[in-house]
């Protein structure tokens, strides 16, 4: 993981500061951190410490205002939105080709997209527009369409938030699967301990504002055999749980 | 009865409706001109006679040509003029703050005013009259629109192409165009009727052909019937334009706009 030939991202001494009607309001405080590649990297921290402003940063939607974010010319970025981000306008499946198109031809394009869509449930809904479709289902929508780039980087602000169970688990099998067969690298935000330590490889906690990354947690166990039945990985679960609710307080 | 009428086709029951509609106000005029002398009010029967009349002495196909020629002309010219400072007035916030009240007073100005002015400017017997109201009054319509439709992009769908490298033509033409879609089709349809409306009033004051100015004729000799059976033209032309054109054009490109079916 310290190779840094397979790192795709690098942040170097990140600051983000928001001018605001009350005055300046500090969110991002010297944030370092880099991913490498095949990696999954959970942040985990309380609402509204900026984890989607540390996304944005990563993702080049936003400047930092001081510091250094490098990026691999070969990373692919793609972002699964935390409210989806779909063209009305355009059918499901051309709301996945409108982004694959930017990547690869026409012919390449379109199997990979009717397998995501068929492994998602969504190829009966093709020709649906995106206000026939319930949160559920839209929130599918973009994690196939981030899938469908064949990215290096995966960007995803709270993907499972708000989707009831069987969904949940059904998004984070196809996202594993996937991850398994196209060996991209993730940052997943999410306030979840159960969902950061059954993905991540690593998790970073971040503190409240102005936000730092206060530890980080290295989950070595194998992803297929985690589950919080062992004790090794409940004591992590535990330990995460109680540094979110200690900064809660 | 009221029963069969709700289980009937959507769109049987529209026309159904409307027809109906326009049946009460027809027998409603013709009682009312058994009432009051031609002059007056002419009955539906004089009114389509006079009609009759200008359709076979050829005035109406010639004026309904010269109108029709120059409303387009002009609308054409004060929607793009109004497009086009809707796009400049976005790209510079300076420019914005300079022209918005200049527009807005143009906007204000009585229609009567520019009128004149043109008369003065341009002379009778001429296009440029017509055009240039139908231009000074609709290029506001078409701006504010525009300008709104401009402001109401969701940047967050913007950020995503971006992000997924979508290249600049085609953010225009599955970003902007879609979005702005709603907003030009709107500007169309309320631009249109005012170009129409401003076309007659122009011809009516400052020229010497087209359908303002038989009007204006027919006024002088007292032909009320056919000044009865221009307005009749005009209306159904307005109808054909807004119900033939404009409303399924909107339907069209608003297909998308569908009710939620799961929630």
């Amino acid at each position: 993981m310290t190779n840094t030939a397979s790192c795709l991202l690098h942040l170097n001494h990140i600051h983000k500061t928001y001018s605001q009607r009350q005055g300046e309001l500090q969110v991002l405080e010297d944030i370092s951190m880099a991913v490498y590649a095949h990696e999954i990297v959970a942040i985990v921290g309380p609402s509204g410490c900026g984890k989607t402003t540390l996304l944005n940063i990563i993702s080049g939607l936003i400047p930092a205002d001081q510091g250094e974010r490098e990026i691999s010319s070969k990373a692919r970025l793609a972002y699964v939105f935390q409210e989806p981000r779909l063209l009305p306008w355009l059918t499901v499946e051309a709301n996945i080709a409108f982004v694959q198109h930017n990547y690869f031809a026409p012919a390449m394009a379109a199997p990979i997209r009717e397998r995501l869509l068929m492994e998602t449930g969504l190829w009966a809904y093709r020709d649906a527009y995106p206000s026939q479709l319930s949160g559920g289902m839209k929130q599918r929508l973009e994690i196939v369409r981030a899938l469908a780039i064949k990215p290096s980087l995966l960007l995803m602000d709270e993907p499972f938030k708000s989707l009831d169970m069987a969904l949940k688990y059904q998004l984070q099998k196809l996202l594993l699967a996937e991850y398994a067969r196209e060996k991209f690298a993730v940052v997943l935000i999410t306030h979840d301990p159960q969902e950061a330590v059954l993905l991540a490889d690593r998790v970073l906690l971040l503190s409240d504002k102005p936000t730092r990354i206060c530890h980080e947690v290295y989950l070595e166990m194998p992803r297929k055999d985690r589950t919080l039945k062992d004790a090794k990985l409940y004591q992590q679960y535990e330990g995460i749980m109680e540094f979110i609710l200690k900064v809660n307080e | 009865m009221r029963n069969s009428i709700s289980k009937m086709n959507p769109v049987l029951r529209k026309l159904l409706i409307s027809t109906t509609g326009v049946l009460v106000v027809l027998i409603f005029w013709g009682l009312l001109s058994l009432r009051y002398h031609p002059l007056i009010l002419p009955s539906p029967y004089e009114t389509l006679q006079a009609l009759c009349g200008l359709w076979t002495s050829g005035a109406l196909w010639t004026n309904l040509i010269i109108t029709l020629r120059r409303t387009i002309i002009g609308y054409a010219l004060g929607f793009m003029l109004g497009c086009l400072l809707a796009l400049l007035l976005q790209t510079s916030k300076v420019l914005s703050e300079l022209l918005r009240p200049i527009i807005t007073m143009v906007q204000v100005i009585p229609p009567i005013i520019w009128v004149v002015l043109a008369v003065i400017w341009f002379g009778i017997a001429d296009d440029l009259t017509p055009v240039f109201l139908i231009l000074i009054v609709t290029f506001p319509v078409a701006f504010i629109n525009v300008f709104n439709g401009l402001e109401s992009i969701d940047q967050h769908l913007v950020e995503m192409a971006k992000l997924y490298r979508c290249p600049n033509r085609k953010m225009i033409t599955k970003i902007y165009l879609p979005a702005l879609s709603p907003h030009l089709v709107s500007a169309a349809s309320l631009g249109i009727s005012l170009a129409w409306k401003s076309t007659i009033f122009a011809e009516y004051i400052g020229s010497s052909k087209g359908i303002g100015y038989a009007l204006s004729r027919a006024n002088s000799y007292l032909e009320t019937d056919k000044l009865f059976a221009w307005t009749l033209v005009l209306i159904v032309f307005m109808l054909i334009g807004e119900y033939g054109i404009l409303q399924p054009l909107k339907k069209r490109i608003t297909r998308w706009n569908l009710h939620d079916q799961h929630s």
